[in-house]
């Protein structure tokens, strides 16, 4: 039988209060609820990890650029332009004009460690800066190609992109990751 | 922000002094306090503030919930509604980032809103020994949200504690007024605990860095010796800063540390060590349990409920467990075993007992991992060893010859002797030697904290 606490006779119980037991329990689970959205939001926004193969990423991505515009370069390719190595990387698919005329370029690497992203990423980013510098001089436009260009490093992809569709190439991308 | 950090200490600190001494705000006090409290905490970050809001509010909401629930389940129920929110709370912040650092959230770190905010373990506890005294009746409910967030958050003791103990801090929320007296006293503990923590634990954290990378047995025993005395005045000292602070407002924060290092026995060496932690496991985990009132088996079960709580408290690795479960075991041991013929022990021998016991605990909760401690251990007996000694480890004990013994000095009752000594010869003039005292030791401060090499507190981590 529940004992009644003496310091609160039930008779005198007020019909509201802030402080009554179903206003407590009530906050407390609300607070319970907004903590648990706000965690569940940062927990599950983090980075995709995709059990998809590596032509099943870039099929998709590739069909957003012209081949003539983003003819596919050999594996090498990613230490000729972006001084990466390509044994750090599961796989890797470089598409640009072997010319320095254009800044548009696509490549696409699978990884399997996190030194790999790193270095994927700060490369890239470096490739950007430069790229946006060298052509400042001569070719706005594709300087702010350049300046506008897309990297997007997930758990075990990473995509890095300069051209015109940035938006449609990214949202393949992620698709593609996920299907 | 730190109390080291010359922000503080010429900028917050004196300023929130100045308008508190010279404003009369009566009845205000607690809520300037806990307004300027909640700027120190935002300093850091403005999700740590949002988490000790919402810690507050619940807390606050639960305990009047409780006060005035007219039904013993609903007082009950209340508390194991608030328990599991801020439980669930430290959860998150302090060993999900930890313990499922495989989610790929966690990839590149852990993202800035599931960071843990500074002194989160610390108010919490404090929070929770607020919502057990009102739910055992030992304190009233706070008056207003005002008090109780002055009490689990005043700056003084937000970041890394001494934890509060709400039912005996109780009178003092009410009213706790400046006085010169408690003025002198503040300045005076404040002073010690910055020469403790710049001086002496920050030199000694020079040398453990410096000896982390040796690999020789006389470096190892060394390194073992620098973590533990680092680890004491780092904590000790921002223990005795906090006090002096909470001093300067006209309120008492206990004793945090009381020579630890001088106990004949590892019982009274935790009755000594961070002694609101244990208080606290103690009032509110130990004897609910049973305390010793039980028989033997359950009271095993009990110390190793609480201490592996402890180790637990202290971080999410496997090595804090296992210090933790150390301890327990050295606590048993010592009541089971060996405890009565330890008595008749010459105290000396109990003396080195303790502090070799202790390097060992120590050196298995500051290493980074349960492998590095034994790596250590294995190297003060030979086992992977380079060598017997090493230039940098002799470099380390000759080196630094006053740092080595300002911290054995300060391990004793030495420095209250002198001080004791010093006035009985001064007299009058004693309160000028002591100013100068304060104002030489804090000129040396401020030079080492000017020359970028005070190092961060390492309590913060837990």
């Amino acid at each position: 039988m529940a004992q009644p606490n003496p310091e609160v006779e039930p008779s005198r119980r007020p019909q509201f209060s802030l402080f009554s037991y179903p206003v407590v329990l009530g906050i407390l689970g609300a607070l319970a609820i907004v903590l648990a959205v706000f965690w569940g939001s940062t927990l599950f926004s983090g980075r995709i990890t995709s059990l998809n193969s590596f032509d099943s990423v870039q099929g998709p991505v590739v069909t957003h650029v012209s081949s003539d515009a983003y003819p596919k370069q050999d594996t090498l390719a990613l230490r000729r332009y972006y001084g990466l190595d390509p044994n750090e990387f599961q796989n890797s698919a470089v598409y640009r004009l072997s010319n320095a005329m254009s800044a548009r370029e696509l490549v696409i690497v699978q990884f399997g460690d996190r030194q790999a992203a790193q270095d994927f990423e700060s490369a890239m980013k470096e490739r950007a800066k430069s790229q946006s510098d060298i052509f400042a001089g001569y070719a706005p436009e594709e300087a702010q190609l350049a300046e506008n260009a897309l990297l997007n490093v997930q758990g075990n992809y990473a995509l890095f992109y300069v051209g015109d569709h940035p938006e449609q190439v990214n949202d393949t991308f992620m698709e593609s990751l996920r299907n | 922000m730190n109390f080291t950090d010359l922000l503080f200490l010429f900028g917050f600190l004196p300023i929130v002094w100045l308008l508190y001494s010279k404003v009369k705000l009566g009845k205000w006090s607690n809520l300037f306090l806990l307004i300027a409290s909640l700027i120190f905490c935002a300093w850091g970050s403005g999700y740590a503030l949002l988490i000790l809001l919402v810690v507050l509010f619940a807390t606050w909401m639960a305990v009047k919930g409780m006060e005035a629930a007219p039904y013993e389940q609903e007082r009950k129920n209340i508390l194991y509604a608030i328990s599991a929110l801020l439980l669930l709370i430290l959860f998150v912040y302090k060993y999900l980032p930890v313990w499922f650092s495989f989610l790929p959230v966690f990839h590149d770190g852990t993202p800035a809103s599931l960071r843990m905010p500074a002194g989160l373990s610390f108010y919490m506890f404090s929070c929770f020994s607020c919502i057990f005294d009102v739910y055992y009746r030992k304190a009233p409910a706070p008056r207003s949200f005002v008090d109780l967030g002055f009490f689990a958050a005043f700056f003084a003791r937000l970041n890394m504690g001494p934890i509060g103990h709400y039912a005996r801090e109780y009178d003092q929320l009410l009213s706790h007024p400046q006085t010169s007296a408690k003025n002198r006293k503040g300045v005076s503990l404040f002073m010690q605990g910055l020469f403790m923590k710049v001086i002496i634990a920050d030199r000694l954290s020079v040398i453990r860095v410096m000896l982390e990378a040796d690999r020789s047995a006389f470096g190892a025993l060394v390194l073992l010796f620098a973590y533990a005395f680092e680890l004491y005045f780092d904590f000790a000292g921002y223990s005795r800063m906090a006090r002096g602070i909470g001093s300067l407002f006209g309120f008492e924060i206990p004793m945090n540390f009381d020579r630890p290092f001088s106990s004949l026995s590892v019982s009274e060496f935790w009755r000594r060590w961070h002694i609101s932690l244990t208080d606290w496991f103690r009032d509110y985990i130990y004897i609910p349990l049973g305390g010793n009132r039980v028989d033997q088996k359950r009271w095993m079960l009990n110390i190793f409920a609480v201490w592996g709580l402890t180790g637990l408290w202290h971080g999410a690795t496997l090595h804090y467990i296992i210090w933790g479960l150390y301890e327990g075991a050295l606590i048993i041991l010592e009541r089971t075993v060996y405890g009565e013929s330890m008595k008749k022990w010459p105290n000396a021998l109990r003396h080195v007992y303790v502090v070799i016991t202790q390097l060992v605990g120590i050196a298995i909760m500051c290493a980074p991992s349960m492998g590095s401690a034994l790596g250590v251990f294995g190297r003060v007996f030979m086992i992977g060893a380079s060598s017997f000694v090493s230039d940098a480890s002799m470099f380390a004990l000759w080196g630094a010859p006053m740092i080595w013994i300002m911290a054995l000095l300060g391990l004793t009752l030495w420095p209250s002797r002198i001080a004791a000594w010093l006035k009985s010869k001064t007299k009058q003039q004693y309160v000028y030697v002591q100013t100068a005292g304060y104002g030489a030791a804090f000129l040396l401060c401020l030079a080492s904290l000017m020359s970028s090499s005070a190092q961060v507190f390492l309590y913060a981590a837990f």
